[in-house]
């Protein structure tokens, strides 16, 4: 053959197919609630981002000679019993929130990858031992257990990650399970085999790739859940220290002067409800856009 | 004399108590293409899959050059397995979608080779040569691929092994008649250039007729008979 083809090949001077990435943005773009629930986290994560610096007031900082002020010039959202500014604790607590919920879900989505990966894969005693496993988590209620894991380590940021990530990474595992069942008798995954390609070979190239979309939908959506799982430990008292501004924390806190000061509740419930909200618009976006059974699904 | 490329002796697969198939014995010389013809759901493709070390059958042997593979432990079975290859029903599966053509073509050169970036891309350039591929095709995914156009890279990939024998499981049931000849043609070709022999599975006994030397009949869970085919007509 020619050196033509070659050149051709390295410099890819003929029409590039589009690829699935871009076919995922476009259609992303066709969809005006997936763009406003887009942008919307943009802002929240750009808030939670540079919260200490557009912060008005330290979150922390206790002024009794202004508590329970409703919304003012001074203080956009009030302050709290401890005369607290709420918006600086709602900005801070947004970056709490964002954050510990992001370590939860990467745990839980690393966790859950590599045992439904073995069980799915392994079939036999390997598939028996981790499905039972995950059975025993999944038979617990979640914030049951989580409570109990908190109630055995203790307050904290690393232990409250810690459980939610123990009371999580099984419903991953499970989904991953399926996903790589279906995926490994696929007739590309034989032909690897034929092929000699080794199990980590196989599972790093060929099964993961095809079964993470599905996993990354269940993150969005899970997303959510786990900001709510926070917001419930911290409102029951045993998520956080009292010194971290959160969003549950701030709600119990507020739910004593529910009649005097109403907005010591409401503004944090909004930003609860609002960012529960976007991730929940985002993973069925994402779930509509990539499920082949679905109106203007599958990438193609 | 010298040895079969394939031997299988006394094939049998059993499910539980479902017994697939039994007593299944036939061989396969170099550059002899024999094909199975059955029914659908007969054991066919679990014949190939036992062949290819996809399955593992419940009684008998299948030889290769003259080892039982079935003998084999795994390093050794793997040393052996680019010499046997297989040739999926559906085109639609048979590469990973997530990967364009080329990706998927130097992947078995990729695993055993050993070859650099360089000789890859040339290796990969001589066996779309060899399998009528054009650039254009190895940059697509295989979505944007017609079902003949997969059945091209699978041959090349396949053939980037240098296999001695490959399980060719109803490779163009899935394509329209003009496309179907095309890559029997190739078959044909690849095995007139380099020896490699083929079992063809299929219920389709008049493709069946046009390129096989030998044909076995499966029936009712056994080989019923093995005729052969005065191979005159060239596709």
């Amino acid at each position: 053959m020619d050196n033509v083809f070659a050149n051709r090949l390295r410099k890819k001077s003929f029409s590039l197919p589009e690829a699935y990435g871009s076919q995922f943005a476009k259609r992303v773009f066709q969809r005006k609630d997936m763009l406003f629930a887009l942008a919307a986290l943009l802002i929240f994560a750009g808030l939670a981002l540079f919260a200490p610096f557009i912060s008005p007031y330290d979150p922390n900082a206790i002024d009794l000679k202004n508590k329970n002020l409703g919304p003012s010039e001074e203080h956009i959202l009030g302050t709290d019993y401890l005369g607290r500014d709420l918006l600086s604790r709602i900005l801070i607590g947004a970056r709490t929130s964002l954050s510990i919920a992001s370590g939860v879900v990467l745990v839980s989505l690393f966790l859950g990858t590599a045992a439904g990966c073995a069980a799915g894969y392994y079939g036999g005693l390997v598939d028996e031992s981790i499905s039972r496993v995950i059975d025993i988590f999944l038979s617990f209620p979640g914030v049951i257990f989580a409570l109990t894991i908190m109630g055995a380590l203790g307050t904290g940021i690393f232990n409250l990650m810690l459980a939610l990530s123990i009371v999580h990474w099984a419903k991953y595992a499970r989904m991953m399970r399926g996903q790589v069942l279906s995926i490994k008798k696929q007739e590309f995954v034989l032909s690897a085999i034929t092929g000699g390609a080794g199990d980590f070979y196989i599972i790093r190239k060929h099964i993961v790739p095809n079964a993470i979309a599905t996993l990354l939908v269940l993150a969005t959506i899970d997303f959510g859940h786990v900001i709510l799982s926070i917001a419930t430990l911290s409102f029951l008292g045993i998520g956080l220290p009292a010194d971290v501004p959160e969003w549950g924390a701030m709600l119990s806190a507020g739910k004593e002067f529910m009649r005097t000061a109403p907005y010591q509740t409401i503004f944090p419930g909004l930003a609860i409800t609002f960012i529960v909200i976007i991730f929940s618009i985002l993973g069925d976006g994402m779930r509509d856009i990539l499920d082949p059974n679905h109106e203007g699904g599958e990438i193609d | 004399m010298s040895l079969p490329v394939l031997a299988v002796n006394e094939l049998a697969m059993s499910f539980g108590t479902l017994e697939v198939f039994r007593n299944v014995s036939f061989s396969v010389s170099r550059g002899e293409t024999v094909g199975l013809f059955g029914k659908s759901g007969s054991g066919k493709t679990t014949i190939g899959k036992c062949i290819v070390g996809l399955e593992r059958p419940t009684g008998g042997e299948i030889r290769v050059q003259g080892e039982n593979i079935l003998n084999m432990g795994k390093k050794e079975f793997r040393k052996l397995r680019p010499k046997i290859q297989m040739i999926f029903q559906h085109p639609e599966t048979s590469l990973d979608p997530r990967m364009k053509a080329f990706e998927n073509l130097i992947e078995p050169l990729k695993l055993h080779s050993g070859l650099k970036q360089e000789a890859l891309l040339k290796r990969g350039e001589e066996l779309a040569e060899l399998t009528g591929l054009r650039p254009e095709h190895l940059a697509r995914y295989p979505v944007q691929l017609s079902g003949g156009e997969i059945q091209r890279i699978v041959l090349a990939r396949i053939m980037a092994l240098s296999p001695d024998f490959i399980v060719a499981d109803e490779p163009t049931s899935m394509l329209d008649v003009s496309v179907q000849a095309q890559i029997l043609r190739l078959m044909q070709k690849l095995q007139r250039e380099t020896g490699v022999s083929y079992l063809l599975i299929s219920h389709d006994l008049e493709v069946l007729k046009k390129v096989c030397h030998r044909i076995a009949y499966l029936d009712n869970g056994t080989i019923t008979s093995i005729e052969n085919i005065n191979r005159g007509v060239k596709i």
